[in-house]
């Protein structure tokens, strides 16, 4: 899976690093003094390094636990933070913003997980804490090669004052029953996977996994999060809003979040030399307070069209809109 | 376009049989500042990332080391006297032996195992990546040595050179065919014809670039409103005509 695996000195001893050097024995190893020296050299090309990513092994010194921007849902559950547990993803889709904001395809795990949990803890004893565990990547994408998922869905067991949100598109397996760890699965039409969300599991396996963790009593939330335009996106929308409410039992889903495709200006043309043929990128978005938004007409009938469909069907007390 | 820098004439000369219209040969003389002063001298100031996003270069020559022997490509290169280490991509290399590259100014008489020993890697590694991106620079060292260098002459480089010249060309080749060049589309004609201003030529590129996106013809699009503009009050209007067909409104 990856040709060539980076591991910085200082966490080769680290059993996380161990496990998935086991895991990869045909992967070369090459030492590293620190991560910066791979991940952030300057003039990546994000689409060739896409065919072979290469993982990076690495200690975070520095901080660990982030507040969120105030472009990303807080869905109601206060001090909204972050965790770097992981830099970017093993999926590549094309309008994911970490291509724009690291330059750089390849994949940083953090290997000290005891640090990212003691400061968790200690930001813990300040009061309760709304956690997403995997926003920079996709931790449920990662599971086949680090612990780190469980790892969070261990620690949030037993610490109940923090509600964790684990955001996916990969399939998933096994999932908990506490009350505070959500699922986050995004879902999207098939279409829009096909086209733009590469690598990852197609939109009946997604559902099969949001059935399955619900069947088991998780907490699940579904995302349509981004909603991508397209030239026929009005009948793409309501054919997957079609196939959501048939194939989910809606009414034992926490909660619902809708937002159409957003991203910071600053990353928009790092992205668009990423993903040089993607429509989802090349869109003329319009420009507002730093970020690069479809037009307002465009933004209220994409989201719209999903929100009309979940009232309609009574879960309109379920839906976190972004406008 | 290929460069390819020796440091001695009696490692080009095997290459030379490569040597084309798209592929340079550089001889840049022994040592670090050499091999840093010939890429200086092939990439001057003021080219930038982009006018070189079609160029591979590749540092090829011979190194010593303890225990190792045949042809090898750098996956870390170390430059000694800094204790800086850099890292090319290999994602467009496919079967060719790897390892660890140190370059120094002297000939590493107590060499460690399993390392290649050089005096230029470094210094063309670093100074190719300031236009160059980490994919497409490539180090290349045949073994000619296990640090007592007093029987190797020219000629036996040379003949060591000929050996891996197959080997050589098999990765220049397979480099050159992974190698995408993306169409660069010209809206000149469009600009002229929409009496376009700077801001309105970045509007037209956008929009057509999304346009070929999307599977249709963006220069097209442009092309069919063209008869009716007279004035750059008529090319706006058709822009936005353009934008509600293609962007919903
Ligand atoms: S799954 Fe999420 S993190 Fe991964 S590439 Fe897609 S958008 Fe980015």
């Amino acid at each position: 899976m990856f040709g060539h695996i980076y591991v910085e000195d200082k966490a080769r001893d680290h059993a996380m690093t161990r496990r998935i050097l086991d895991r990869f024995s045909d992967s070369t190893v090459i030492g590293i003094r620190h991560f910066k020296d791979v991940f952030n050299r300057p003039g990546q090309d994000v689409l060739i390094q896409g065919k072979d990513r290469s993982l990076i092994l690495a200690v975070n010194d520095g901080k660990k636990i982030f507040e969120a921007s105030p472009v990303c849902q807080d869905m109601g559950l206060g001090d909204f933070f972050y965790a770097e547990s992981a830099m970017n993803c093993i999926f590549s889709c094309d309008y994911c913003f970490l291509k724009g904001m690291y330059g750089t395809s390849n994949v940083v795990i953090f290997v000290n997980s005891d640090d990212y949990l003691a400061e968790c803890a200690q930001r813990l004893d300040k009061g309760p804490m709304y956690l997403c565990a995997s926003f920079n990547t996709d931790l449920g994408a990662l599971n086949g090669i680090c612990e780190w998922q469980s790892i969070w869905e261990d620690f949030a067991a037993s610490h109940t004052e923090l509600t964790l949100e684990l955001r996916s598109k990969s399939v998933i397996h096994d999932t908990r029953t506490e009350d505070n760890i959500i699922y986050a699965f995004t879902l999207s039409p098939e279409k829009i996977i096909k086209e733009f969300e590469k690598g990852t599991p197609s939109l009946d396996k997604r559902i099969e996994s949001v059935n399955r963790a619900l069947a088991k009593g998780s907490s699940v939330r579904l995302c349509f999060d981004p909603l991508i335009y397209i030239k026929d996106f009005e009948l793409c929308y309501n054919e997957f809003a079609d196939k959501v409410i048939r194939d989910i039992d809606i009414i034992r889903v926490r909660d619902i979040s809708i937002g159409s495709f957003r991203i910071s200006s600053e990353y928009i043309a790092a992205l668009r030399r990423a993903c040089p043929d993607s429509s989802a990128v090349l869109y003329p978005f319009e420009k507002e307070n730093g970020f690069c938004v479809y037009p307002s007409g465009i933004r209220s009938r994409l989201i719209g069209t999903l929100e009309k469909r979940f009232v309609e069907e009574g879960f309109g007390s379920k839906l976190y809109v972004m406008r | 376009m290929i460069y390819i820098f020796t440091a001695l004439e009696c490692e080009a000369k095997p290459l030379r049989t490569l040597e084309s219209d798209d592929v340079k040969i550089i001889v840049t003389g022994t040592g670090r500042i050499n091999a840093a002063f010939a890429v200086g001298r092939t990439f001057p100031s003021g080219l930038t990332r982009s006018d070189l996003k079609d160029t591979l270069v590749f540092n090829i020559g011979c190194c010593g080391s303890r225990e190792l022997d045949g042809l090898y490509i750098a996956d870390k290169i170390t430059d000694e006297p800094s204790g800086k280490d850099m890292y090319p991509d290999l994602q467009r290399i496919c079967n060719v032996r790897e390892a660890q590259v140190i370059s120094s100014d002297r000939v590493n008489k107590d060499p460690l195992s399993g390392i290649l020993y050089d005096m230029e890697a470094s210094s063309f590694f670093q100074a190719s990546s300031k236009l160059i991106s980490p994919d497409r620079i490539f180090v290349l060292k045949a073994v000619s040595d296990n640090g007592y260098t007093e029987d190797i002459t020219p000629s036996v480089i040379t003949s060591l050179i000929s050996r891996h010249l197959a080997e050589i060309k098999e990765i220049t080749d397979s480099v050159i065919t992974g190698m995408t060049n993306r169409e660069y589309r010209d809206y000149e004609d469009i600009y002229e014809g929409f009496h376009a201003s700077e801001s309105m030529k970045v509007q037209i590129r956008e929009l057509a670039e999304y346009a070929y996106s999307t599977g249709q013809d963006g220069r097209e699009l442009f092309c069919k409103e063209m008869n009716d503009i007279a004035s750059r009050k008529d090319g706006k209007e058709a822009i936005l005509r353009v934008r509600a067909y293609l962007c919903g409104g």
